[in-house]
């Protein structure tokens, strides 16, 4: 048993006090729910304000077309809805990645072999691959660990490089009733690039699976 | 968004008046939701929900009903009274030297604080993790120097007390 000064020892004492990965989640996810709906209550408000001039628009226009005029509006309308509810989900998922990527969790493998990592990722239900349009710069692969997108189980693939700037690749399976509007990238589409908290998201569909990529801030 | 460090920082604070690790997550778990509901500035965030958990914690013992200690807000001892300019000079010098060299056994700095009151945690807290200075824990708690020093000395003299009555008990073990 050692002596300490009174300052050294109550610092030792509170380096103990630390947050679980449990209780940071959770404290994550308030964080996050808070978050949207503060959007979604911004959007209400605009969609309020700028309704009533919609509705008078729409009237007009109605008033001045008929029959098939109406049927194309009303089909347009659908594709915008279509639009609204994939910007929506890509706003979520490129929030839900890049605060994976800021919280650093400890890696579950540290390899810098992407077949070790498929190797170690045997309880999802796809085989994580290698992109071909993700490459990041002077970055190795360093190794990974489980998450999740949606709720949907994820692999997590940290880069690093030579400055210690962190790179993240997300692959997820394709579930086409959560996914949906995913730029296919094997289609000749680009991926949706999306800021958050000033990271750069990039979002797409390759071989079959959801990719995500954070990177650093620039 | 409140980082990893940042939500440490606040449980670490939320310990130190609690002394218990579930009630110290229980205590930012609402304050942070309060002040999210209620989007104050992001600057003052940390303060806000700092005064948040404290308000909660004395909530807590109040309801409770137990108290082993009362949070007083003004709680100078007799002889702190008696002539506060005198003391005060003197503690400058207690601030800066001695407390600083407080000697404790590190196995005993838990049984320690739990004898210090809820007031006395809060600013070993401060001066021990956060490294605050006294004009910063004057500035952060709102009160005077002089007692925030008058503070500090009974924690000194607490400490010297607690280190005096372990090492009687040990002698008396080997007698």
């Amino acid at each position: 048993m050692t002596d300490k000064t009174l300052k050294e020892a109550i610092q030792d004492q509170y380096k103990a006090v630390q947050l679980t990965d449990d209780q940071l989640n959770q404290l994550d996810q308030l964080q996050a729910k808070h978050q949207v709906n503060k959007q979604v209550s911004g959007k209400k408000s605009s969609i309020n304000y700028y309704g009533l001039a919609a509705a008078i628009t729409v009237t007009l226009l109605l008033g001045l077309m008929f029959g098939s005029q109406f049927t194309t509006f009303n089909s347009d309308s659908q594709d915008t809805i279509a639009q609204g509810e994939s910007s929506d989900l890509f706003r979520r998922v490129a929030e839900e990645v890049t605060l994976n990527h800021r919280k650093l969790r400890p890696l579950e493998v540290t390899t810098n072999s992407f077949d070790e990592i498929r190797g170690y990722f045997t309880q999802l239900d796809f085989r994580p691959s290698s992109s071909n349009i993700f490459n990041p710069k002077d970055s190795t692969l360093i190794g990974g660990r489980y998450c999740s997108i949606e709720g949907i189980t994820a692999a997590q693939i940290r880069y690093q490089n030579s400055a210690g700037e962190m790179t993240t690749l997300y692959e997820t399976a394709y579930k086409p009733s959560v996914f949906k509007g995913f730029p296919n990238v094997d289609q000749g589409k680009q991926p949706i690039i999306q800021y958050t908290d000033g990271y750069k998201v990039s979002l797409w569909m390759e071989k079959g699976l959801i990719m995500a990529a954070v990177t650093a801030p620039e | 968004m409140f980082n990893e460090q940042q939500l440490n920082q606040l449980y670490k604070y939320a310990y130190s008046l609690s002394k218990n690790k579930d009630d110290a997550y229980d205590l930012v778990y609402n304050s942070l939701e309060r002040y999210l509901q209620q989007e104050k500035p992001k600057n003052e965030a940390m303060a806000y929900i700092k005064r948040s958990i404290k308000n909660a914690f004395i909530d807590h013992l109040k309801s409770s009903r137990h108290r082993k200690e009362v949070y007083l807000e003004d709680s100078l001892t007799q002889d702190d009274n008696s002539n506060p300019s005198a003391s005060f000079d003197n503690l400058i010098d207690i601030n800066t030297n001695c407390l600083e060299e407080t000697l404790i056994n590190e196995q005993q700095v838990s049984a320690f604080t739990e004898q210090l009151n809820t007031e006395e945690n809060e600013l070993l807290y401060y001066w021990a993790v956060e490294g605050y200075t006294v004009q910063e824990l004057s500035d952060e708690t709102g009160k005077p120097k002089g007692t925030l020093l008058s503070k500090l000395h009974r924690i000194r003299k607490k400490a010297e007390q607690f280190t005096s009555r372990i090492s009687q008990l040990n002698t008396g073990r080997i007698l």
